[in-house]
């Protein structure tokens, strides 16, 4: 698969996610359910943007980790407080 | 020396050295009167003591930083500065005028000086470390703008390196945030709003590129690393500086009457200004490490090393320890502030100051480095002002947490003056200290007379 | 750029301290408002509901395609497609001004209600998490117009794009800032 059809999944998944997340919010739905559909959606919508837009699948050194580590880091805090 | 104009430096520094004894001097008499409270009263209250200890401190540090200017700029540029003569006669008026001041100050009542000086025409009096009268202010503009002119003409005829733009950049923010001094709001929120565009904007905004610049400098020229290097580490350093800075300011707006989103604003970026010190602090050991010549002027190497560590310790860990809001709104005010505001002030800016004293003035006299008792003698003075400012810190710092829980926190507060006897004890062990460093500063100006027949 | 310096992420070293900066600020930001919802519940979910998610959310599809797009233009100039790398950066920048259109529609409407960053704390966050994001996408905006100026004159191939990777790296952060900005203060109760 080239690098420019793989980045063009990404965005429609990425696409995808967003409209899911709206669809939560415009239905106002609420509680851990909800928190954990919208934080998960995050996580996987950010890893798809630092790991394929950001290229850090393809960065040879440990500062890759660090936009995946601040993503959880900030994510989990929230997790913790809903 | 490469260039002959580089010399006029030599003036500059040694008048910083003289204001900077100066300073010391006031801030002993001053630390006296905190516990026998009518020492040299009332030829010298308190209150005058502390305006010429403060004003000594920055007046010296303006020396500092403009003979470090004038040493390095042409160094830089690869060319002459543009007037000698003009920075020599700068020199003079900024000199003269600034202990007509100080004698003012001491010499008559404060409002009589006002008088004097008909401040009613323009007043921009009685405020915080901008007391000086407003022909004074006007001097030193003029000053300022003679001696931005004189070395931003040898920068713009000459090479242009990231450290002279640095350098640039942060004088001509230094001259523009002093014109803030000039705006004096009746509105006590503005006044105090307006007051910080000078004050944190230069030693938390302007005066860190300055630093960063002459920290550079000398660590060029110690340690041999690559140029490129040490530039790309500045831009990063100040990049961080004006990131957490800029809206940093919003940690002295917390109780001002100013809205409450200044809590949050100011606790979240000034909680971050320790990051550029410690990049600085980074930034000085790595290039150390990492040289390409060991040059012999060891003192001049332990004094960038220092001004890292120290400005990390005092600006960034003590200021963090109370920017927070939440902290703050117990500790504003009290002897924290003064632990945090001696060992920043001496960290960052002091000893960068003599950082590039301890190199420039070697070469100025016609030698690498000083012989290797000078050395000696003048890293002794470095450890005895360096650890005597730590105590003089901690010591504060404890008398600025018993001064917070019972004055403050405690369920049964005490009145200031009450909460004041019960920290003497922390007093007098700072006096002693403040003894010691000055037993320092002394060391380090016989260090310049020291050895002068040995070879370096 | 310096050959000494290796290439360890993509673009211009220096970006990534500066990105590594920003993602910390915004991630004291996100916290300090998790924190401080946790103590104000009523009055956050109460206070989000007026705010206008359909906006947000086609924000959320501009920033994301506008990074597919930045994408689209790296992949371009590295095959040496000068003129391609050039429309997508185009591309993306236009699709930023359209966020910016929205944020201000946004910041008008709120305007107009009397809402302040002092009218709550909820409403203090939104103003000033929104407001700073804002910024940056105009700082990437600008960033991407420098680099599109340069692309078209010639300055990038296939050999040496760094300066296209550094400003698409940036647009990145602020792509990703904003994922993680949307539900948390739009959609998260």
């Amino acid at each position: 698969m080239s690098e420019s059809v793989s980045a063009a999944i990404v965005w429609v998944v990425l696409v995808a996610l967003t409209l899911m997340g709206y669809w939560v919010g415009q239905n106002g739905l609420s509680g851990t359910d909800a928190v954990t559909i919208l934080l998960g959606a995050a996580l996987i919508k950010g890893q798809l943007v630092i790991g394929y837009f950001m290229e850090m699948r393809h960065a040879k050194t440990r500062w890759r980790y660090v936009p995946t580590i601040w993503l959880t880091l900030v994510l989990l805090v929230m997790a913790f407080n809903y | 020396m490469e260039y002959q104009s580089q010399a006029v430096a030599k003036y500059y520094f040694t008048a910083a050295i003289g204001l900077f004894v100066g300073q010391i001097l006031f801030g002993l008499i001053i630390g006296l009167q905190y516990v026998v409270g009518d020492f040299l009263f009332p030829e010298i209250p308190f209150n005058v003591a502390r305006m010429v200890h403060t004003n000594l401190l920055i007046v010296w540090l303006l020396f500092g930083f403009m003979g470090a200017s004038y040493y390095l700029i042409p160094e830089e540029a690869e060319r002459e500065l543009y007037s000698p003569g003009l920075a020599i006669l700068m020199f003079w008026i900024f000199l003269v005028a600034g202990a007509l001041t100080i004698l003012g100050y001491l010499l008559v009542p404060y409002s009589t000086l006002a008088d004097l000086t008909m401040n009613d025409l323009l007043p921009t009096m009685g405020r915080e470390f901008l007391e000086q009268p407003t022909i004074t202010k006007l001097g030193i503009v003029v000053v300022a703008l003679a001696f931005i002119f004189n070395v931003g003409m040898t920068v713009l005829q000459g090479r242009k390196t990231v450290i002279n733009l640095v350098l640039m950049i942060g004088l001509i923010g230094l001259a523009v945030f002093f014109l803030f001094s000039f705006y004096n709001p009746t509105n006590l929120v503005q006044d105090k709003f307006w007051w910080w565009w000078t004050v944190h904007l230069w030693v938390e905004g302007v005066w860190e590129l300055i630093l960063g610049a002459i920290l550079a400098f000398v660590l060029i020229k110690t340690t041999g690393v690559d140029r490129e290097v040490i530039e790309k580490w500045l831009y990063i350093i100040i990049a961080m500086t004006l990131i957490t800075g800029i809206i940093g300011t919003g940690h002295h707006y917390y109780w001002i009457g100013t809205p409450e989103y200044w809590q949050w604003w100011g606790s979240i970026f000034s909680a971050m200004e320790p990051i550029p010190f410690f990049m600085m602090t980074v930034f000085a050991f790595t290039m150390v490490n990492k040289r390409k010549r060991e040059h012999p002027n060891k003192a001049a190497v332990l004094w960038a090393l220092g001004t890292g560590v120290m400005a990390f310790l005092g600006a960034g860990v003590w200021g963090f320890l109370h920017t927070l809001a939440p902290v703050n709104y117990f500790t504003h005010g009290t002897q924290i502030t003064a632990a945090h505001g001696h060992m920043a002030f001496y960290g960052a800016y002091a000893m960068v100051v003599l950082a590039i004293i301890s190199y420039a003035m070697p070469i100025i006299r016609g030698r690498a480095a000083n012989s290797n008792k000078a050395q000696v003698m003048e890293m002794w003075s470095f450890w005895l002002m360096t650890v005597s400012i730590t105590f003089i810190t901690l010591f504060l710092t404890a008398a600025g947490i018993l001064q917070t829980w019972l004055q403050r926190i405690s369920e049964t507060p005490m009145t200031f003056m009450a909460t004041q006897d019960q920290l003497a004890l922390f007093y007098w062990m700072r006096e002693i200290a403040g003894v010691v460093f000055l037993i320092g500063l002394i060391i380090y100006i016989m260090s310049f007379f020291v050895g002068d027949d040995e070879a370096a | 750029m310096t050959q000494t310096i290796k290439k360890i992420l993509p673009g211009d070293f220096a970006i990534w301290i500066f990105i590594y900066a920003e993602l910390l600020v915004f991630g004291i930001f996100f916290i300090s408002y998790a924190v401080t919802r946790s103590n104000n519940i009523e009055l956050f979910n109460e206070s989000q509901l007026l705010l206008d998610r359909t906006a947000g959310m086609a924000n959320t599809v501009v920033l994301i395609t506008s990074s597919w797009f930045v994408v689209n233009a790296v992949h371009a100039i590295k095959a040496g497609k000068e003129a391609l790398c050039a429309r997508w950066l185009s591309g993306a920048i236009l699709l930023g001004g359209l966020f910016v259109m929205i944020k201000l529609f946004e910041f008008y409407s709120k305007s107009v209600e009397g809402i302040t960053l002092s009218t709550n704390a909820f409403y203090m966050f939104y103003l000033s998490l929104t407001f700073f994001h804002f910024l940056h996408v105009i700082l990437g905006m600008v960033i991407l117009s420098v680099v599109l100026f340069n692309t078209r004159k010639g300055s990038y191939n296939g050999e040496e794009y760094t300066g296209v990777e550094t400003a698409a790296s940036y647009w990145h952060m602020v792509d990703l800032v904003w994922i993680v900005l949307f539900p948390l203060v739009y959609l998260l109760r």
